[in-house]
Formats: structure tokens, C-alpha cells, sequence
């Protein structure tokens, strides 16, 4: 099914793109000094699935530990609230506002999860500069169960980083990126006790860990009449500010990820430009330690974009 | 132009993401944790782990007795004193316990026999190297509590000592008198009570435990005394009363540091038995994460074990203390208790006990079966757990 998806889309792509280069004659590259119209979209998902961090590591009490030769991710439908998304480009800057509340569907123990994200990078010259913030709160209920009673689960992440780098383009047109950033990130993760009779009950922590984070990142991205494509390789390494010092009790102090993302857009009516669907497919080579901090998209997430010029 | 070419190299990444399948099943899903934790192990102080202790003329150099890591089950300290009615909280039956008497040598095979009915792993002896007390008399008399199983020493260093000042504490550890005679009751303990019954001695890599209730309470440096002890002596210094905040001042860290593990004796005396055993949980969490960066300093690894309270009521001790009674006030609470300890072992407590007062009867805390009288019995809004209903508590929990 995946793989069938895949071919269809670059089926599209390809055929897109060639479609494009024969009809039109595409203007010059322009010099990146040169001013481009606005753009502001607004992201829908309409697609369910997200990973998220395997019952059993909650149980264990072995999120913060990251990936691990434990089993580590999980795909789950989420529902309710949709998560948005909000674009604003010009030609030398970017901002993009994400976030919302979510809850799991058919899935038991039930998840509640809030996250949001915020983003914004601008570029003088061929000078970029950004930052980056996020937080996360998942909540699951009734998770573990220790002989009596059952307890709720709670994580809350929140993190930032700023990067400086190169980019050759315009953000709302095409553009090449690379960037190198530094950061923090803190989780913490607690329970609380279902005790009958009993209220008020605290919470309590099973975890606290603080990473600082390099992250390095090349972007490209190129527009023509009907479609968008992109691509980004992402690289992060996750240092613990308090050290392990010991790797089964506590977890590695060295952690990675590195993914791979290409996002595709598509406007399918040449008379109504407004609408536009969008695919986003991600490949990641070295686990995905960010499920330590929050929720991430399935491997595949669709968009339902709403673009104005 | 230039467009036409960022297109192409985009589509031609694309593809690849788009065959990743195969890049999958080439790298492992997570290659970095074996190397990395293969180089944190350099950072174990091997001599603290492996028990490698020094040689000693003289001196035994490992006990070969119970490690402590095997032992399952909860931690029942046992007592060598008198049960005096009017004095406690806690009335034992007469089976185990006769009014204004020590335990008979049958009252303690029935203590040790109930102890292990209910779980326990091994016992806690109350004692002192003061032999004007004639505790060490005692236990030799009845072998130790040879009913019971493995056992350790609490060394009782704050009451009824021949340090300066003789009862209660602060102890100056500065003062030479002090370390001499420190130095002499662990020469007599491990000559007179561990080395006589290492078969049946608790130890953490071949070093014998001895367990200070208070060692918060020995002030000065005592820090280097604890490490010169322990290279004549094969020792595994437990401590008491120092997890409830972050050591302030060289000679409270330094004696964290000497100390090798950390039991609470006591949760303490508020009058909400709830917000106690919630204060204690949270307490535990900070003082692992205190403990988790000494062991980044240091190499060391301390033991950290749980400790479980009934309940206290001292309120029946001459002259009066003024601490206010604190009683759970349902089953519930207590199983909270334990439940919450239970969750612990293995992240924040290793798994190991926990300690509990078995027949401290003054202080309200004993577990021991006791007369269900009118002062005793459970009332709306307060869970005594008279006869074996707190033993029953902790066989449901640690009765492995």
C-alpha cells in the first residue's frame, strides 16, 4: 500500500513536472535580493496515524532512555482536533505555527496529546538566521497497573534551538538551505495514582532529563506552476546535560536522529489555485529519538493546504 | 536554468527516499547503543563494584556472606528491648512479646517465624558494642536471631553510647575520643558479630553491612573516618536521615559520599500519614537523581533502599516528645504507600526491601501482630492495622 503510494506520487511528480517544463517557459532564476508576493497557507491534516512512543517503554519506565534495543515507536490513530498548520513565506523569511489537541481513536488506553511549534527564520543576503520552539504534553490513562491500583501517565516537553546558515532563493518560490543550529530540550515524565476514596492525589516523577542538541539540516526546494516539491535531510544529536552513568539504569548520553523528508505539493484545479493538496513522506535512518519530547507524524501525513497569494 | 537543475536533483533524492526500504534493513535500527555504552563503563570505579577490598593484616578481607542484591522480601528490624506498656503504641501479642520483658528465646523463634510467614527477607538487628547494655549478651543468647534468617547489624551510635555526648546527637566526629571509639565498636562488631556469623551476614560485594539510623547525625569529618574504616575493614556503611534535602557544605557531601547506601529509618512524626508518604516519594526521586550525578563524580554506586511506615505515635513516651500522631486514615492509604514504593524499586530504590520497623513498639511504627484493644482497633478515619493487618500489607506487596 505504501509503496503503491509512493509510486503514485512520483508518478505525479515526474509527470507534473515534465508537463510543467514543456507547457511553460519558466521565468529566470531570480537573484536573491529580488522581493516575491506573500504566501500564506494553512494546513490540514487528513491523515490519523502519528508515532508515538511504545506502551511497554511507559511501563518500563524507559522513554527518556530514547531509541534502545528495546522496541521503541508506535503508529496510532489519532483523532478530534485536528493538528494545523500555518505558513507565512516571503522571499526572505519564513514563519510556521503548528499545534493543537488531540486524542487517540479505538485505541486503549486512551492518549490525549497537545503540542504546538513555532518556527521562524528570515535571511539577509545569503545570510540565514532562525529559531525554533516547541512544547508537548501527552497524557495516557490508566496505563500501568502496579498490584492495586492503576496509574495515569504525564509528559511534558518543551525545547528550543536557533541555527545560522546559507540560503540561495526565495522561501516562497525556490531555495536552497543549510543550516546548523544549537538548543535545549527538557521532558519530564510522571504518574499519578487511581486510589478509590482517595483524591487530590499527586503526581509524581519518574523522569527528568535535559538534552543540549546540534542540529545540522540542507534544504532544497523548488516550485513550478502546478507543484511544489522539497526536500530536507535533518540531523540531530541529543547530549544529556546530567550525565548517565550507566547506560542500562539511566540511558546513552549520546543520542541521534537523522531523517529524510520530502514534501510534495500539488494544485490540481488551474482555476482554483486556493486549494492544493499536499504529501509529506519522511524516512528516518537512525531511529527517532524525538519521541522522547512528543508525538511525530506517521512515516506518511497528508495535507488538505489552503494557499493565498 | 539553475531551477530546472534543483528540480531534477530533488526528484532524484526523492526516488531515493522513496526505495528506503532497503537502506533499512542495511543499518541497524540503532547502532549507537552498544558502542556508547560499551565506553560509559569506563566511568565504574571497578574497586567499589567488584568488592575488590584491600588486604589487612589480620583482617578478613571479603565476607562470605548473603549479598544483599539476593535477598527478596521486606526488611524487618527486630529488637532487644523491653515492652513496656505504658510506654507504647503498639501492643505485641503475648506470644511474641511479654509485658516488661526482652523476647524470651521462643517469643524470638515466634518473631522470626512470623516475619518470614509474612515475607521477609531477612532482619535488622537492633544493637549496640556498648556492652553496658547487654544487647550484644542478648542476641548471642538467642544466636543471633538464628530463626531468622540473614541478617545485618543497626548500629545504634546516638543512644546509650560511649561517644561524647553518650545519648542523643549530634556527634562531634572531630573529636579524637569519638574516632577511637568508633573504630573500636566496628573492631568489636566484625571480630564479635560478623566474622562469627558471616554464613548468615548480609553484604554487598563481600563488604558487610552495618546500618547507622542516624548518620546524619555525625557531624565533623566524618567522612574520613568512614573510608579509613573501610580499608581496614571489609564494611558496607549504610545511612539514615539524609535524603530529605540536598547536602549543603564539604562535610555533608563528603560524608554522602563515604556513605555507601541510604535507608530511611523513619518517614517522620507530621499528622498527615498521606502527605508524608507523598513528601517521602518525592524526597526519593530527588535524592536518586543526587545520587546519579555523585556516580557520574565519583564511580560510585550507591545503594539506595525504600523504607515503610505504618504509621507513628510516640505519643505515650516520657517525657512527652510533642510530636503529633500520625495514623492512615483507610486501608487504602497505606496500600498507596506501599504502592508507591513498590513502583520505585528498580528506578528510584533498588530492589531491595523495604526496610520496616517490625517491633519498635514506643514510636507506633511496629508491624509486629498486636492486641486489637480499644485504643487500638480502626476507627472512621483512622486505619491502625491492629493484629496482622499490616503484615498482611506487606505480604501482598513484598512477599515475593
Amino acid at each position: 500500500m505504501m509503496k503503491t503510494l509512493c509510486l503514485a506520487i512520483i508518478f505525479c511528480i515526474c509527470g507534473t513536472n515534465l508537463l510543467a517544463q514543456t507547457e511553460t517557459n519558466l521565468p529566470p532564476p531570480s537573484p536573491p535580493s529580488q522581493k516575491q508576493g506573500s504566501v500564506l497557507s494553512l494546513d490540514i491534516p487528513i491523515y490519523p496515524l502519528w508515532d508515538t512512543v511504545q506502551e511497554d517503554r511507559i511501563k518500563n519506565r524507559t522513554i527518556q532512555f530514547g531509541v534502545s534495543t528495546m522496541p521503541w515507536k508506535d503508529t496510532i490513530k489519532f483523532g478530534g482536533w485536528p493538528i494545523p498548520r500555518i505558513i507565512f513565506a516571503v522571499s526572505n523569511f519564513k514563519a510556521t505555527v503548528e499545534g493543537g489537541i488531540m486524542k487517540t481513536l479505538e485505541v486503549e488506553p486512551s492518549r490525549t496529546m497537545k503540542q504546538g511549534h513555532v518556527v521562524l527564520e528570515g535571511s539577509v543576503w545569503y545570510v540565514l538566521v532562525g529559531i525554533d520552539g516547541f512544547f508537548g504534553q501527552e497524557q495516557i490513562q490508566r496505563v500501568i497497573k502496579i498490584v492495586n491500583f492503576e496509574t495515569d501517565f504525564r509528559r511534558f516537553s518543551y525545547g528550543w534551538q536557533y541555527w545560522l546558515g546559507v540560503k540561495v532563493g526565495d522561501f516562497n518560490r525556490s531555495f536552497v538551505a543549510g543550516r546548523y543550529g544549537r538548543g535545549h530540550v527538557q521532558t519530564e515524565g510522571s504518574i499519578k495514582f487511581n486510589v478509590p476514596n482517595i483524591d487530590d492525589l499527586d503526581w509524581f516523577s519518574l523522569y527528568f532529563e535535559e538534552f543540549r542538541i546540534i542540529s545540522l539540516s540542507v534544504e532544497g526546494k523548488v516550485k513550478v506552476k502546478f507543484i511544489s516539491q522539497s526536500v530536507r535531510l535533518d540531523q540531530i544529536e541529543y547530549e544529556r546535560v546530567i550525565l548517565s552513568p550507566d547506560p542500562l539504569r539511566f540511558g546513552e548520553n549520546h543520542l541521534e536522529d537523522r531523517w529524510l523528508r520530502t514534501e510534495t505539493e500539488i494544485t490540481p484545479f488551474s482555476r482554483f489555485r486556493v486549494l492544493r493538496g499536499v504529501v509529506i513522506l519522511t524516512k528516518d535512518f537512525r531511529g527517532k529519538n524525538r519521541l522522547m519530547f512528543v508525538n511525530d507524524y506517521s512515516s506518511v501525513r497528508v495535507l488538505l493546504r489552503l494557499s493565498f497569494n | 536554468m539553475s531551477k530546472r537543475i534543483i528540480a531534477c536533483c530533488i526528484v532524484v533524492v526523492f526516488l531515493v527516499v522513496s526505495g528506503c526500504d532497503s537502506i533499512s534493513r542495511i543499518y541497524p535500527t540503532s547502532p549507537s547503543s552498544t558502542n556508547s555504552m560499551g565506553s560509559e563503563n569506563k566511568t565504574v570505579n571497578t574497586q567499589e563494584n567488584t568488592g575488590n577490598i584491600l588486604i589487612n593484616s589480620g583482617i578478613t578481607q571479603t565476607i562470605n556472606g548473603v549479598e544483599l542484591s539476593t535477598i527478596r522480601g521486606w526488611l524487618a528490624n527486630i529488637y532487644p528491648w523491653e515492652y513496656d506498656p505504658k510506654q507504647s503504641t503498639v501492643h505485641p501479642v503475648s506470644r511474641l512479646w511479654t509485658s516488661l520483658q526482652k523476647p524470651s528465646l521462643s517469643q524470638m523463634t515466634e518473631q522470626c517465624k512470623q516475619i518470614k510467614e509474612f515475607g521477609s527477607g531477612a532482619v535488622v538487628l537492633e544493637y549496640s558494642p556498648n556492652l553496658n547494655l547487654d544487647w550484644h549478651n542478648y542476641w548471642s543468647s538467642n544466636g543471633f536471631a538464628n530463626g531468622c534468617g540473614p541478617f545485618f547489624l543497626l548500629y545504634e551510635h546516638i543512644y546509650g553510647t560511649r561517644f561524647v555526648p553518650s545519648d542523643g546527637g549530634p556527634k562531634d566526629m572531630n573529636n579524637p575520643h569519638n574516632r577511637q571509639i568508633f573504630k573500636d565498636d566496628i573492631d568489636f562488631m566484625f571480630k564479635n558479630v560478623i566474622v562469627p556469623n558471616q554464613s548468615r551476614y548480609v553484604t554487598v560485594s563481600g563488604r558487610a553491612v552495618i546500618y547507622m539510623w542516624a548518620s546524619s547525625q555525625m557531624s565533623g569529618d566524618f567522612a574520613s573516618l568512614l573510608e579509613e574504616v573501610k580499608k581496614e575493614y571489609p564494611i558496607f556503611f549504610i545511612g539514615s536521615g539524609e535524603i530529605f534535602s540536598t547536602p549543603k557544605g564539604d562535610e555533608n557531601i563528603e560524608r554522602t559520599k563515604a556513605l555507601d547506601g541510604f535507608m530511611e529509618y523513619t518517614l517522620g512524626g507530621r499528622s498527615d500519614y498521606l502527605r508524608t508518604v507523598q513528601d517521602y516519594n518525592g524526597a526519593s526521586f530527588y535524592w536518586r537523581n543526587y545520587l546519579r550525578k555523585l556516580e557520574v563524580e565519583t564511580g560510585k554506586r550507591h545503594v539506595f533502599i525504600s523504607t515503610f511506615q505504618a504509621a507513628y505515635d510516640d505519643t505515650k513516651i516520657t517525657p512527652p516528645r510533642g510530636n503529633p500522631p500520625m495514623y492512615a486514615r483507610s486501608r487504602d492509604e497505606v496500600r498507596y504507600h506501599v504502592e508507591m514504593i513498590r513502583s520505585g524499586m528498580g528506578s528510584v530504590y533498588d530492589f531491595t526491601g523495604p526496610f520496616v520497623v517490625y517491633g519498635e513498639l514506643p514510636e507506633g511504627a511496629a508491624v509486629v501482630e498486636s492486641q486489637c484493644l480499644p485504643t487500638t482497633i480502626d476507627t472512621p478515619g483512622r486505619f491502625v492495622g491492629c493484629g496482622t493487618a499490616r503484615l498482611q500489607i506487606l505480604k501482598e506487596y513484598f512477599g515475593w
